[in-house]
């Protein structure tokens, strides 16, 4: 290399070689380079796939994504209304949008230049096409072997059927702390899961406590919606988890098993403390609940917590509804319901049991005695098929055997028994009749016929599966024609083949092929096809009652026409627990306004009064800060400037306060009952003496934040006036003018 | 021109001052100028056409990275860490893997091992021609930097195919790296290699045999071989300065230490030696990927990580150093246990290079030579601004 230490003078010039040579550079635009296969260019979006999910805009480094409400896209089961806008002021083309993208819409294309003089070009929203509409090709895409999310579940330990199949020991075990945290650790929080519940449990909230094994926060955080998450984490319908966004390309998380374990993680005695529920004081007046199943339970929790006094009538003897008579135990053990409930009641619900509301005591006296009636009584009397035979002693309902299960009262166990139905319930009843005879005759001879085939079986598929593994005999797709009886002991269920159950309008409208017979043989058959409710309790108010079609006609707050009488559960809105507890939260609040006065229109509404509050609050922040202001830096007013700080801390959280009740009305009531005891004394004082605010009579609307207020307003208008007062103004100009002096002296 | 002289009685000295002769002046260059790959001043006080005394000044590409890591959850941080140093962006990612590696005890693949290899060398490479390129500049010889950033663009070619990205990576990630090679890759960087390994003689026909280079460079900026260690100096400045060290082989890490290569030095420690320790470095590093080309094992590229929004690093502290095209780069994290890096401090080498070296340095050069002696202490300015 270095033949000359002094270099060469000529060699340099053997790069005039190159003259002739094409070069690397390229004219742009004539020419045009293709970028290659996993280039990061401009980004596409399959706004189908998209489920709106937000994840992009979570892990962008520069928050570069906003998702934005698209115009005819509505929100759905497991999709929002939302997609991804992308600022390329900001983008950085990292590409960990896509690589995280929950359904792989999200995708980069191999083109690179946009040219604009405006800068809101820079800001496009994209679609299949590219921001040019020119379908480039694709560039940098998702990676099935990289992959940032974790798709599949932690399992789930479950007893095997051998170790089940005679008793009614809980089948599933629950996660550990560690499996529990693995899995809470695969929530991307999107919210769709909130979305979907009927409760509207703040679902990624709690998976986060979890995840950060804050468990006391946890429960916290489901009771503000749901009072009964111990249940629920063991026999909820969870449509979260079909809402979930991991379900998409992987699993689901588990989030009724992650529910059931932070629940699980708390002992009963320490519900009061952890949850950290304030009951206020009681507003004295009363309220009674028909029916102590989930949506009267979770009235009575939501009514209780406002301070008000709750009675709870109930005919059975015990509180719980379906989940103690009807879901078996070894789905939902007893001891696991009795902690939510012992937990409400403890709250000072007061529960009547062995009381039948219609026979024991009448509705009409509940109205006098009580300022509002709520009615949960639920779906209590079984559905006949009607056909032949079905007045035979032997056939059952299978309701009134899951109530007998749990009363332990004696009836019939069959060694060949039949069911008809295939939902939930028939496998309720088919898998508890299975355990009676595995356990009195050592094996299981019991038939499961439904109307509907195998594939729409309504009844979960891990229910089926487990039936079969204790050795059910399923036979789909089968109408009941008769119950044959011969000298008087049934013999068996004669059936035709059912060649559709819906008709092209998915309305229910079987129909049967006559030719193809099969008799299924049994001693017993149960009946399992649905249920309805008993509301001979209605009385004289059945007529003057308003109905929507065969239900009783309610508003959203779930009040019927006749304003004092609330319905809730499965007799307006089913058909599972959860939708039975957000009937009972909404219902509470319903209570609460209609007790307060509270009419759904004009400034009265609680809403609007917040408001007022909230912009008056401000107003007098703002009045603080200017007196501050005024204030600083003058020896004199030093006392008055520490008065003023105070008073904008007191501020500042009172608006804090009314901030969060108007941002969330649905939390309001679990809002109300953390604010401290004092504020919640009726104190509309200042509120009626804004002008634009007519309150009629001294029966006010209670609502607490107000009053803390109204004792801060008087004293910073005090304070105000004095700051803007002549006196100090006086002062002020005579501290100007020592200053002044004292510069002069020292200069 | 004229705002910018200024004697240091404050007196204007307008050009052509007849009593310009004997008195000191400041003169401010920058912040864009030839000697730099970002903008970064310097004011120098000259007297007559030598500098007697040199103040850098940073700040014009302060971004905040450090802080701004503190704020990003470890997994965003990758997107940011390869903007610290443009021309070399790779070992800020490898250093910011490999520290939470060390923190959370994360295996990586040995095929991803092999890969980062192959990554930080083409950019030691890439980084190399630039300066090359960089250097010729400042003295006039402008035919250098069309040859060396249009061969530097075939390695960024060679980064666009596998990293989706051409100048900034994002490729490293803690447990490995974001891609496999794609088919065909192995051989175009091969074509690649050949092509850079032939394309060194007309560079030394052009640049480094060039009468013009020798003339201006030889001589010029001398790091003081017994102030080197003193200073602070690492990478090819001190291999120039005639110091065998080198991270890759004093604290081996991914798979150098299976890797054979010689560590080339010079003697005479001034510009010239500095350019040509880079030189050899380039043979070197085309060595070393040739070499993982070869044994390259099969195998995954990550090792899967959890969730990344809800990715705890356990709490520690860590050092993590590596070499860089322009001297020793390290990372210290301190990690408190949480989503976020309680502390990400960057060690790059252009503090030392481009600050306190130069400003010695730069005393008793002539103005003429600033900016070449600048380049080639080979510093880059937004890792300066960190
Ligand atoms: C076998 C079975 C299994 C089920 N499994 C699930 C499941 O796994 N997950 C799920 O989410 N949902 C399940 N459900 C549905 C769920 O149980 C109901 O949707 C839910 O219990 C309805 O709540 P509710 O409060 O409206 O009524 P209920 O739970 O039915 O409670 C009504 C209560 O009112 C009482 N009552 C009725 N009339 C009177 C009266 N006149 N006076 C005083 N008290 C009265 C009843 O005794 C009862 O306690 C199941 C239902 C059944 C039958
Ligand atoms: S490519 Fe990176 S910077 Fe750009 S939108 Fe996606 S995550 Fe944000
Ligand atoms: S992560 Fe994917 S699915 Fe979710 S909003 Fe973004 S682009 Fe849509």
């Amino acid at each position: 290399m270095a033949e000359n230490k002094l270099g060469s003078v000529l060699k340099p010039f053997l790069a005039l070689k190159t003259l002739g040579e094409k070069p690397d550079t390229i004219h742009v635009p004539s020419e045009y380079r293709e970028a290659c296969d996993r280039y990061r260019g401009f980004h596409v979006n399959d706004l189908d796939k998209c489920i709106g999910c937000g994840t992009c805009a979570e892990i962008c480094d520069n928050d570069a994504i906003r998702m934005v409400p698209v115009v005819g896209r509505e929100a759905e089961l497991g999709k929002t209304e939302y997609r991804p806008v992308i600022d390329y002021g900001r983008c950085c083309w990292c590409a960990l949008c896509v690589d995280i993208c929950t359904t792989n819409s999200l995708n980069m294309t191999r083109e690179y230049t946009h040219i604009d003089e405006e800068t809101n070009s820079f800001f496009i929203f994209p679609d299949e096409n590219g921001i040019h509409n020119k379908k480039f090709p694709k560039g940098w895409q998702a990676n099935k072997d990289i992959n940032f999310l974790d798709l599949e579940r932690v399992p789930m330990e479950a007893l095997g059927p051998e170790q089940r199949d005679s008793s009614f020991v809980e089948i599933v075990k629950g996660f550990t702390k560690q499996q529990a945290q693995l899995e809470a650790s695969r929530c991307v929080a999107c919210g769709l899961c909130t979305a979907a519940c009927p409760a509207g449990m703040n679902i990624p909230e709690y998976i986060d406590a979890i995840w950060r094994d804050d468990i006391p926060e946890a429960g916290r955080q489901m009771y503000k919606t749901n009072p009964l998450p111990d249940v629920c984490g063991r026999i909820c319908t969870h449509n979260c988890e079909t809402a979930c966004s991991m379900g998409v390309r992987g699993e689901a998380i588990s989030i009724r098993w992650l529910k059931r374990y932070a629940m699980d993680a708390i002992p009963s005695e320490e519900y009061k403390t952890l949850i950290n529920q304030r009951v206020v004081e009681s507003e004295g007046r009363s309220i009674a609940i028909v029916g102590a199943g989930p949506a009267g339970l979770s009235a009575a929790y939501y009514l209780v917590l406002m301070g008000y006094k709750v009675t709870l009538f109930e005919s059975y003897p015990e509180a719980g509804g379906m989940m103690r008579y009807g879901i078996p135990e070894y789905r939902l053990p007893y001891d696991i319901l009795d902690k939510d409930i012992d937990f409400i009641i403890s709250l000072g619900v007061e529960l009547k049991t062995n009381t039948r509301v219609g026979t024991d005591v009448t509705l009409e006296s509940l109205h006098s005695s009580y300022d509002s009636v709520l009615i949960a009584t639920g779906l209590h009397q079984g559905r006949s098929t009607g056909v032949p035979g079905t007045d035979n002693p032997m056939v059952f309902q299978s309701i009134d055997l899951l109530a007998k299960i749990t009363k332990k009262e004696e009836f019939p166990v069959e060694e060949k028994m039949v069911v008809i139905g295939g939902g939930n319930v028939a496998l309720d009843i088919a898998r508890s009749l299975a355990r009676k005879q595995k356990a009195k005759y050592g094996k299981v001879n019991l038939i499961v016929t439904s109307l509907e085939s195998r594939d729409i079986m309504p009844a979960d598929e891990e229910e089926i599966v487990e039936g079969m593994e204790e050795g059910i005999e399923f036979h789909p797709g089968r109408g009941p024609e008769e119950i044959v009886i011969k000298n008087n002991k049934i013999v068996g269920l004669k059936t035709s083949k059912c060649t559709r159950v819906f008709d092209e309008e998915g309305r229910f409208s079987p129909e049967f092929d006559k030719d193809d017979i099969e008799l299924y043989e049994g001693v017993m058959v149960v009946e399992s096809i649905g249920q309805a409710p008993d509301m001979s309790y209605l009385g004289t108010f059945a007529d003057s009652i308003e109905y929507d079609g065969r239900r009783i006609k309610v508003d959203e707050y779930y009040q019927s026409s006749e304003n004092w009488l609330f319905v809730i559960g499965d007799i307006i809105k089913g058909p599972d627990v959860i939708t039975g507890i957000a009937t009972g939260h909404t219902a509470a609040q319903g209570v609460d306004n209609f007790l307060r006065h509270i009419e759904a229109d004009g400034i009265t509404k609680i809403d609007d009064i917040l408001r007022i509050a909230y912009s008056y609050q401000k107003d007098q922040l703002a009045q603080i800060t200017q007196a501050e202001e005024t204030a600083s830096g003058k020896p004199e007013l030093e006392e008055l400037a520490g008065k003023l700080d105070t008073l904008k801390n007191q501020e500042l959280s009172s608006l804090e306060i009314l901030d969060a009740l108007l941002v969330n009305p649905d939390t309001r009531i679990h809002l109300r009952q953390e604010l401290p005891r004092e504020i919640l004394k009726d104190d509309f004082a200042y509120i009626t003496n804004l002008e634009s605010l007519d309150m009629s009579s001294g029966d006010t609307i209670s609502s607490g934040v107000i009053s803390r207020l109204s004792a801060a307003y008087a004293l910073y208008n005090d304070l105000i006036q004095l700051t803007r007062s002549k006196e100090l103004k006086f002062s002020l100009e005579i501290l100007r003018g020592r200053n002044d002096q004292s510069r002069k002296v020292f200069s | 021109m004229s705002e910018l002289v200024t004697a240091n009685d404050g007196s204007s000295l307008m050009p052509g001052a007849k009593s310009l002769e004997n008195r000191e002046y400041n003169l401010f260059i920058g912040p864009n100028h030839p000697g730099v790959e970002g903008n970064f001043a310097l004011k120098l006080t000259l007297e007559g056409d030598t500098i007697v005394k040199a103040k850098t000044e940073a700040g014009f590409l302060h971004r905040g990275f450090e802080k701004l890591m503190e704020e990003r959850l470890f997994i965003q941080n990758i997107a940011i860490v390869c903007r610290i140093c443009v021309p070399d962006p790779d070992p800020n990612e490898e250093n910011y893997a490999r520290a939470i590696e060390a923190l959370a005890d994360i295996e990586v693949p040995r095929r991803a091992q092999f890969i980062r290899v192959l990554v930080l060398e083409l950019s030691r490479l890439a980084s190399h021609l630039f300066t090359f390129g960089g250097h010729a500049g400042t003295i006039g010889l402008y035919t250098m930097p069309n040859w060396s950033i249009s061969d530097r663009d075939r390695i960024l070619d060679l980064f666009e195919e596998l990293t989706g990205g051409r100048v900034y990576h994002i490729y490293n990630m803690p447990g490995g790296v974001r891609r496999d090679f794609p088919a065909g890759f192995a051989s175009r960087v091969r074509d690649v290699l050949d092509y850079i390994e032939g394309r060194l003689p007309d560079y030394d026909n052009l640049f480094f045999n060039n009468r013009i280079l020798r003339k201006r460079a030889v001589g010029i900026g001398v790091l003081p071989r017994e102030r080197a260690m003193e200073w602070g100096t690492t990478g090819p400045n001190l291999r120039a300065a005639g110091f065998a060290h080198d991270v890759r082989k004093d604290d081996s890490y991914e798979v150098y230490n299976e890797l054979e290569f010689d560590i080339p030095t010079l003697k005479d420690s001034d510009a010239y030696s500095r350019l040509m320790i880079r030189r050899k470095e380039v043979v070197q590093t085309i060595g070393i990927i040739r070499q993982v080309l070869d044994k390259i094992p099969e195998g995954p590229v990550w090792n899967k990580q959890p969730n990344p929004l809800k990715w705890r690093v356990p709490a520690g502290d860590v050092y993590v150093r590596s070499e860089s095209s322009k001297g020793e780069y390290a990372y210290y994290m301190v990690s408190d246990g949480g989503v976020r890096p309680y502390r990400v401090h960057v060690r790059g080498a252009s503090v030392t290079h481009g600050v306190h070296i130069l400003e010695n340095l730069l005393v008793g050069t002539r103005i003429e030579d600033a900016s070449q002696l600048m380049f080639s202490l080979d510093a880059c300015p937004p890792e300066v601004d960190r």
